[in-house]
């Protein structure tokens, strides 16, 4: 019958020879460098093992920061005047409109600033300028009674700018690396219009030009 | 039978009309705005159309709730600016409606809402 003393033995002796057979190659001299990156890894579970209740504040916080975040997000994305307040001006569709809404969120210390295209195409001259407070329209007319109508708007009060584009294909395009839409009415005939954002003002073109003269136009209005 | 044929084209022409005079609406743009001071609103709307005789109407209203507080009409060609001032409440919110047509046909109202305080 096997004892308890045979079996500890046996195993005793199993232990030693899986040693030697492990360090058969050893040599003191010479040992094994554990990676710098083991090493801080090692350093950190240290840390971390001695310091339980900083870490744990540590996560909550994250976790409070995080549900903030997502909560925040959902919110911005949901309600549009949330959206306008925090990042100026925002385009949604409502109906057959499009709406470029703002909120309060500009220094209304800041001056506005004006603004005209550099560029038209040929035969056009200005016509007629209209500024409030909020807005200003340039119209600008050829001889054969055609018009091109600039608008901007820096109000920096809460505004609603509704443009319908019911009748209008709506295609996106780029001003000046600004995301812009062009609302295009296939026929030559009708006015087509260009709308885009920058500098925390909305810009909107109209005129019975084609699609790359709406963009060349747009692209040149500087500040003056 | 010339009577017949006569009706039929007046009322083809009255068919064909109707779309192409919806069609030459294009791109309005409408902004309402609602601004308080003291225990006054001033309720304004520009309205621009693309020719400058498109004829445009519209009527503004303003809304606490479900009473009407104010109601507004006119009409221009090309543009139309409206401004009209209503007595009002504090921190109560005030709803603009616009309607509008443009060379008679109607389009969407146009709705915004303000805060008083």
């Amino acid at each position: 019958m096997i004892t308890e003393e045979m079996l500890r033995e046996a195993a005793h002796k199993a232990s030693e020879v899986y040693t030697a057979y492990c360090e058969r190659d050893y040599d003191p001299e010479n040992q094994y460098v554990f990676p710098q990156e083991f090493e801080k890894k090692i350093e950190r579970l240290k840390h971390r093992a001695t310091h339980p209740v900083f870490y744990k504040t540590m996560h909550r916080v994250a976790s409070i920061i995080l549900s903030i975040l997502i909560t925040g997000s959902a919110w911005i994305t949901v309600d549009a005047e949330a959206r306008a307040a925090v990042v100026g001006w925002v385009k949604e569709i409502y109906e057959t409109y499009f709406v470029f809404r703002h909120d309060r969120i500009t220094n209304t210390a800041t001056e506005s600033a004006d603004y005209r295209p550099t560029w038209l195409p040929d035969g056009y001259s200005e016509f007629r300028v209209s500024a409030t407070e909020a807005r200003t329209v340039v119209i600008y007319a050829n001889d054969a009674g055609e018009m091109i109508r600039f608008n901007y708007i820096h109000n920096p009060d809460e505004t609603d700018w509704f443009i319908d584009v019911s009748q209008s294909d709506i295609k996106n395009a780029t001003v000046n690396g600004n995301e812009a839409d062009l609302l295009i009415v296939q026929n030559s005939d009708e006015a087509n219009g260009i709308a885009w954002v920058s500098a925390d003002t909305a810009f909107y073109v109209t005129g019975f030009v084609d699609e790359n003269d709406l963009v060349r136009i747009a692209e040149s209005v500087q500040e003056i | 039978m010339v009577k017949k044929i006569g009706s039929l084209v007046v009322l083809l022409a009255l068919i064909l009309a109707i779309p192409a005079h919806a069609a030459s609406l294009r791109l309005v743009d409408v902004l309402p705005d609602v601004t308080f001071a003291n225990n006054n609103a001033m309720c304004s709307v520009e309205i621009y159309a693309d020719r400058t005789n498109d004829r445009i109407s519209a009527t503004m209203e303003l809304w606490q709730g479900t009473q009407r507080i104010g109601t507004w009409n006119d009409s221009d060609s090309g543009y139309l600016f409206m401004e009209e001032s209503v007595r009002v409440e504090a921190n109560k919110i005030y709803k603009l409606v616009v309607n509008y047509s443009i060379n008679g046909v109607s389009k969407n109202p146009v709705t915004i809402y303000r805060s008083n305080g």
